[in-house]
């Protein structure tokens, strides 16, 4: 069945005594690792050939493609080269001209944000608070419509993932894609074992399917995704991975904090 | 067609009653069906055409505004005066303009020359569009803002539409501002209407814009234009649809919605077909059972009426097959028992009309010449007065009186008469047979009175002299009457020999044989018959041993004599 990643990840808690999925294929690797209970740790036997730092905690999950949090702009309204890191997301220049998805509703957002606060470094209330400013309460309901948003001038700027706009691109989007100069993350989306599969041996295979080399070619050549394989190059004409600059983005931390991070986000809503 | 008129009313009333209502039936039914979904398209289609034409009618007129302002902007005006270079000032003008346009067009910015500066489309600065001819030309001509199909001959085909107004400083042309309107574009414009209805939007001169894909397939705009130049000409395809038309005020393009007629002219004929099958078939039925039910009636009616035919023409052995419904087998077989029954009427009468006629004979023969004899037996009588022989005077005398009584027209007579006359033939018959037998009566009271056939007292007397004292014996006979209930009960005992066996049985079969009567018992034979006539086959004569003797008895009911009592009064 498919489904949106929170709704999957509860109905496997909800049939965890007898589970009728075999794998969760799809989902940021932090959410599959909160219900790490539901799952059973395998590790494919490829694992050795992942990118460094992207094997999983005990491998209770295996990454599927590398998905870096990006800053996008409207090639008309941004010269090249004026948007450089987070840090020209708090100019004045752009107040209210930011499309950002409510990381209420989007985990990549959430994700960005962390990875945005992180980067930045210093009181990360304070700086919430002046990026919530910054956005002038222009909030999108929906992170699909970040980068339509910004293809059709409606705003200047916007966050999403590097897959999410390189597919636009691809589509004839006005877009450019800027990789903060501060440091991104990249945070991988995962399959896992469910635990008590009642079919493990096809799950194990489908695991080790998505892996193989022929599917991270794939993964690069069709859904402008960076494979998780260090032996399989990034799409053509991309930034390589090693000159993005990354910074440590801490998973269990990350979901640590979200609540907190949500009602702060809440309360300066109804603050402006 | 119809071999009898029961036939067709029959076939009349079935038609009534069973095609009849069919047929209203199927017709209203089909009227009601395609008046109301008739009714429902255009409800629907009406509502749809109107939530289209408002799309397109919002989409000009912010259209319109958006180019207004571009072409009043001074930002625009400066940079086309002085060919500045694209700047993100520029764009972002540009973009604010278009801000406003649902469904986010892309907007364009050429010199006045017809060379590309700025777009917020794919195209390249630099690209040209003439400015003589076509969409810039009469943009410039017309001062105003104008819409135009793309040409489908376009090689970059980046719209399917373009909406353009001249940027003017001072009345000299600096420039054009162009919205270029892609399918997608539109598509997202009339998204509510995808997926359920079909439409297009065509350009004034009815040439196709835009059409969801089944009509762009269909090349239905193609069509729908050549019905307007040939409007006797018909197409299947448009025939099939009920076509919605509105024209936008702001740009002249027509918006079409197409809504699939649920009832078209395919399937109400299908529909037509099918009902008249099933009339054709109800009349069929109707027809066939008429015919099947009014054979089963008709028919056993049919030889009931021939069998008449041939009774009334005398024929009574007509043989009726009995077949049909119940009530109709009960008929013929009712019939069939009254023919049987008339016919064994019918000769039984003739053979009592035979026997009548016989009696009636022999009596006539009897009486043949008898007044002659009458004069004769008067002479006689005096001769013998006049030469002293008184018993030739007596015979002569009795027997003138009995032939006088049988000379008499009367067939009836009173009993009393009877008695007189038998007393002559007794007194006769005395001086034939001196001392052979005493002559005595019982008369009731009331009897003598009553009327009996004439002479029928004399042949049972006579039988009783001649065939009772035969062995030479001499007795007594007694005629005796009653009245015994509703009969009147007459009867001549003699005391002689008694009857044979032969004879009481030459009697009964004299009976049963018609005509067959045995010689020597002829009067009692005629007795019999005339009783038997006059009142009944049983009433004849009843013969029993008198012991001793033999008793002859005739009961004749009282109510027969009273009336023969009273036609001869």
């Amino acid at each position: 069945m498919t489904g949106g990643t929170g709704e999957l990840l509860e109905r496997l808690e909800k049939e965890k005594a007898a589970p009728t999925a075999d794998v969760m294929f799809g989902g940021g690797v932090e959410s599959l690792l909160s219900y790490d209970d539901c799952f059973e740790p395998y590790a494919v036997s490829g694992a050795e050939m992942l990118m460094p730092g992207l094997r999983q905690r005990d491998d209770i999950c295996t990454p599927f493609s590398s998905l870096p949090s990006v800053i996008i702009y409207n090639t008309r309204l941004v010269r090249q080269g004026q948007i450089r890191g987070w840090s020209d997301l708090f100019d004045e220049q752009w107040k209210g001209r930011i499309a950002f998805a409510d990381p209420a509703v989007s985990g990549s957002s959430y994700s960005a944000a962390m990875t945005m606060l992180g980067a930045l470094g210093g009181d990360r209330a304070e700086l919430l608070e002046s990026f919530y400013k910054n956005l002038d309460n222009a909030i999108l309901e929906d992170s699909g419509d970040v980068v339509s948003m910004v293809d059709s001038g409606a705003m200047s700027l916007g966050i999403t993932l590097e897959q999410t706009a390189l597919k636009s691109i691809a589509q004839g989007a006005k877009i450019g894609i800027v990789y903060p100069e501060e440091g991104t993350s990249i945070l991988p989306d995962g399959s896992a074992l469910v635990a008590g599969a009642p079919h493990r041996g096809n799950a194990v295979a489908f695991l080790e399917f998505v892996l193989s080399t022929d599917v991270q070619d794939k993964v690069v050549s069709c859904l402008y995704r960076r494979s998780v394989r260090s032996d399989v190059d990034d799409p053509e004409g991309l930034l390589p991975a090693d000159q993005i600059p990354l910074i440590e983005y801490d998973i269990e931390e990350a979901s640590a904090v979200k609540e907190e991070f949500l009602n702060r986000w809440k309360t300066l809503g109804k603050d402006g | 067609m119809f071999k009898s008129s029961y036939q067709r009313s029959l076939f009349r009333t079935f038609l009534l009653a069973g095609a009849l209502p069919l047929v209203i039936c199927v017709i209203l039914i089909l009227s009601i069906f395609r008046v109301s979904s008739d009714a429902n398209t255009n409800r629907t289609g009406e509502a749809r055409i109107a939530s289209m034409a408002r799309a397109v009618a919002l989409f000009t007129s912010r259209s319109e505004t958006a180019l207004n302002r571009v072409a009043s902007d001074p930002l625009i005006i400066s940079a086309l005066e002085h060919h500045t270079p694209a700047s993100t000032d520029i764009y972002h003008s540009l973009y604010s303009a278009l801000n406003d346009i649902p469904s986010s067009p892309e907007i364009t910015v050429y010199d006045s020359a017809g060379s590309l500066l700025y777009t917020t489309g794919s195209g390249k600065p630099g690209e040209k569009l003439p400015t003589d001819w076509g969409l810039l030309s009469s943009a410039g001509d017309n001062d105003s803002v104008v819409y135009r199909r793309t040409s489908p001959y376009d090689a970059e085909l980046r719209s399917c539409m373009e909406i353009a107004c001249p940027v003017k400083l001072g009345g000299t042309i600096l420039g054009y501002a162009v919205i270029e309107v892609s399918d997608r574009c539109i598509s997202g414009l009339l998204a509510d209407l995808s997926g359920e209805t079909d439409y297009m939007l065509l350009d004034p001169l009815w040439n196709e814009v835009h059409a969801s894909p089944f009509l762009q397939e269909a090349s239905a705009a193609e069509k729908l234009r050549n019905a307007l130049l040939h409007p006797e000409s018909s197409d299947e395809l448009l025939d099939d649809y009920r076509l919605f038309i509105s024209r936008d005020e702001n740009s002249g393009f027509i918006s079409v919605l197409c809504m699939y007629r649920p009832l078209n002219d395919h399937t109400v004929r299908v529909l037509y077909t099918v009902a008249l099958l099933s009339i054709f078939l109800s009349l069929f039925l109707c027809l066939l059972f008429s015919v099947r039910l009014s054979n089963q009636v008709s028919k056993p009616v049919r030889s009931l009426n021939e069998a008449m035919e041939q009774v009334e023409q005398g024929n009574l052995d007509v043989k009726l097959e009995e077949a049909g419904t119940d009530e109709l087998r009960l008929l013929s077989s009712r019939f069939s028992r009254m023919i049987g029954q008339l016919k064994s009427n019918i000769s039984s009468s003739i053979r009592q009309q035979q026997e009548l006629g016989e009696t009636k004979m022999r009596m006539m023969q009897a009486q043949l010449n008898p007044h002659f004899l009458y004069n004769t037996l008067d002479t006689m009588k005096w001769l013998a007065k006049i030469h002293h022989v008184p018993e030739i005077s007596t015979i002569s005398a009795n027997l003138a009186d009995i032939l006088r009584s049988s000379i008499s027209a009367d067939e009836f007579v009173p009993l009393r008469d009877e008695l007189r006359m038998l007393e002559r033939y007794v007194e006769i018959q005395k001086i034939r047979f001196p001392d052979k037998f005493k002559y005595r009566t019982d008369i009731a009271e009331d009897t003598p009175d009553l009327y009996i056939p004439k002479l029928m007292l004399q042949p049972l007397v006579e039988n009783a002299i001649i065939h009772g004292f035969e062995d030479g014996s001499s007795g007594e006979i007694i005629v005796s009457s009653k009245l015994d209930n509703d009969l009147l009960v007459i009867e001549v005992r003699d005391t002689g020999c008694g009857i044979s066996d032969e004879m009481k049985l030459a009697l009964i079969s004299a009976r049963e044989n018609t005509g067959e009567l045995s010689r020597g018992h002829l009067g009692l034979h005629n007795v019999d018959a005339i009783l038997r006539l006059n009142y009944g086959e049983k009433h004849g004569l009843q013969i029993s041993d008198g012991d001793p003797g033999t008793c002859i008895r005739a009961e004749l009911p009282l109510d027969r004599v009273r009336k023969n009592d009273g036609r001869e009064q």
